[in-house]
């Protein structure tokens, strides 16, 4: 859409360029974990924190009412310095009970840029990165609040393309024997970046998967078009190779995930970027043991094999 | 006609046409989904099970394109027979604890395969030193797309060490 659409469009409170966004890989879980974190922002800020207080015996005036950034949760618990830890299950009675904030649902939109606006919560200007709010309190039904000062990116950043990808490289060492072309991978190396891995060992997994389609990309799958190929129906996995355990470095694949760039860095997201690096660097590698540089996948052992020559 | 046990449970004698798959015996008419269907060309081997031999060794076959008739008078196991009253068997727990698998569709067959090379080992113990690539003899048939096998690899190994007096031989 053109700007003066979005603007005129902006104008009605209940408005939002788009429900939701792509899903693929990093972008969903950019998108997506932003908008479960704004929507817990809220009830913290103005559910738990109020109950927290009350609970600590610490007054409205009181400078540390304040300091709700300060706060962490440790092992189930909300830590603040020089305070009693409390008890998740404590905190959420108290605020139920004094009627605070016990639930959110927040809209959020990106365009290379979040989307602001500001809600009334608690006789406050709450501005966030979202552009639709809904609370409940205590045991009630959720109820919209009405936005104001809404700020939506400039459509012409539509002009770029995906954003806040996580990146990825990858080394790898081979080795080909001369007599049959045969390759072996010796040993591997992957560094990524993904913002906050929420799940590292579901990170790691999905790294190690990534490098294993690489590899088929590679070195194994053909799929030839026409009656040659999967489209004469007669296809399966004995024709359309995938990599098995044999094929990869099972015990020398290294992969570096590298730490947020500070505490409050959000998670980014990481699915294929895992495998994009790693066929290019097999291919390169390949250039550099034999000298031939091949321009098509795969790059099987007979071709190897004809290259070496 | 068809009489099989499974997971030490007798089933049959039961009339079954020729050509039913023991893949379709155990998902269709017993219910028993965990055992998967993948390739139907027994190259990816999420449809394996174990038999159990009178010699008490054990394999693994294919139940895709392997006709149900061929099972008669065999014992077999598969996914659902591990766990013995609600606790899972050590494979399983360590295929969770070291986030072996991601969709689950090959898991099976893995749990299956892995459970005969600990039960063969136990028999017949390797030596440390050919601990890793025993493993991957053993597991190299079966296909997975998710998680580049690492973890799962990484899984059996961890329960061999964790009992390597069972596992391993003293070379």
């Amino acid at each position: 859409m053109d700007q003066k659409t979005q603007d005129a469009a902006a104008r009605n409170s209940r408005w939002v360029p788009a429900i939701s966004s792509a899903t693929f890989a990093s972008i969903g879980a950019y998108i997506m974990t932003h908008a479960a974190a704004e929507a817990a922002r809220v009830i913290f800020r103005f559910g738990l924190w109020p109950a927290a207080l009350e609970l600590w015996g610490i007054a409205p005036k009181d400078p540390r009412a304040n300091e709700w950034k300060t706060a962490r949760w440790k092992g189930g618990q909300l830590v603040m310095p020089g305070l009693a830890p409390l008890a998740l299950p404590a905190v959420a009675a108290k605020a139920h009970a004094r009627n605070g904030v016990t639930g959110a649902m927040t809209h959020c939109f990106n365009r290379w840029a979040w989307a602001q606006a500001t809600f009334p919560l608690n006789g406050q200007a709450w501005t966030a990165d979202i552009d639709a709010l809904a609370v409940r309190r205590g045991g009630g039904k959720f109820a919209r609040l009405d936005r104001s000062n809404v700020k939506y990116p400039p459509t012409d950043l539509n002009k770029s393309g995906p954003t806040h990808a996580a990146t990825c490289g990858t080394l790898v060492r081979i080795e080909i024997e001369r007599a049959t072309g045969a390759l072996r991978i010796a040993k591997a190396y992957s560094v990524l970046e993904c913002g906050q891995a929420l799940v590292p060992e579901v990170v790691l997994g999905q790294a190690q998967g990534g490098f294993a389609m690489a590899v088929g990309f590679a070195l194994l799958e053909s799929l030839p078009p026409y009656e040659g190929g999967p489209g004469n129906g007669k296809w399966n996995l004995g024709q359309y190779v995938i990599a098995r355990g044999s094929d990869l470095p099972l015990h020398d694949l290294e992969v570096e995930v590298l730490s947020p760039i500070d505490s409050d860095e959000r998670p980014k997201g990481m699915a294929e970027v895992v495998m994009m690096p790693a066929a290019p660097a097999l291919i390169n590698a390949i250039y550099d043991a034999t000298g031939h540089r091949f321009r098509s996948l795969p790059v099987t052992q007979a071709m190897i094999k004809g290259a070496l020559k | 006609m068809l009489t099989v046990t499974i997971n030490g449970r007798a089933y049959g004698p039961r009339e079954v046409r020729d050509e039913l798959s023991m893949n379709d015996f155990l998902r269709e008419y017993l219910g028993m989904t965990g055992t998967k269907f993948g390739c139907g060309a027994a190259q990816c081997l999420s449809c394996a099970v174990i038999i159990d031999n009178p010699d008490g060794t054990s394999d693994t076959s294919p139940t895709c394109i392997v006709p149900a008739v061929s099972f008669n008078g065999k014992s077999i196991r598969t996914v659902e027979g591990h766990a013995k009253n609600g606790e899972l068997s050590p494979l399983q727990k360590a295929f969770i604890t070291h986030f072996a698998f991601q969709c689950g569709y090959c898991t099976a067959g893995f749990l299956n395969e892995g459970q005969v090379l600990l039960e063969r080992l136990a028999r017949n113990p390797v030596a440390r030193a050919d601990l890793e690539k025993t493993i991957a003899e053993a597991l190299d048939g079966h296909l997975c797309r998710c998680t580049g096998y690492i973890k799962y690899h990484e899984a059996v190994r961890a329960v061999i060490l964790a009992d390597a007096g069972r596992y391993l031989s003293r070379a």
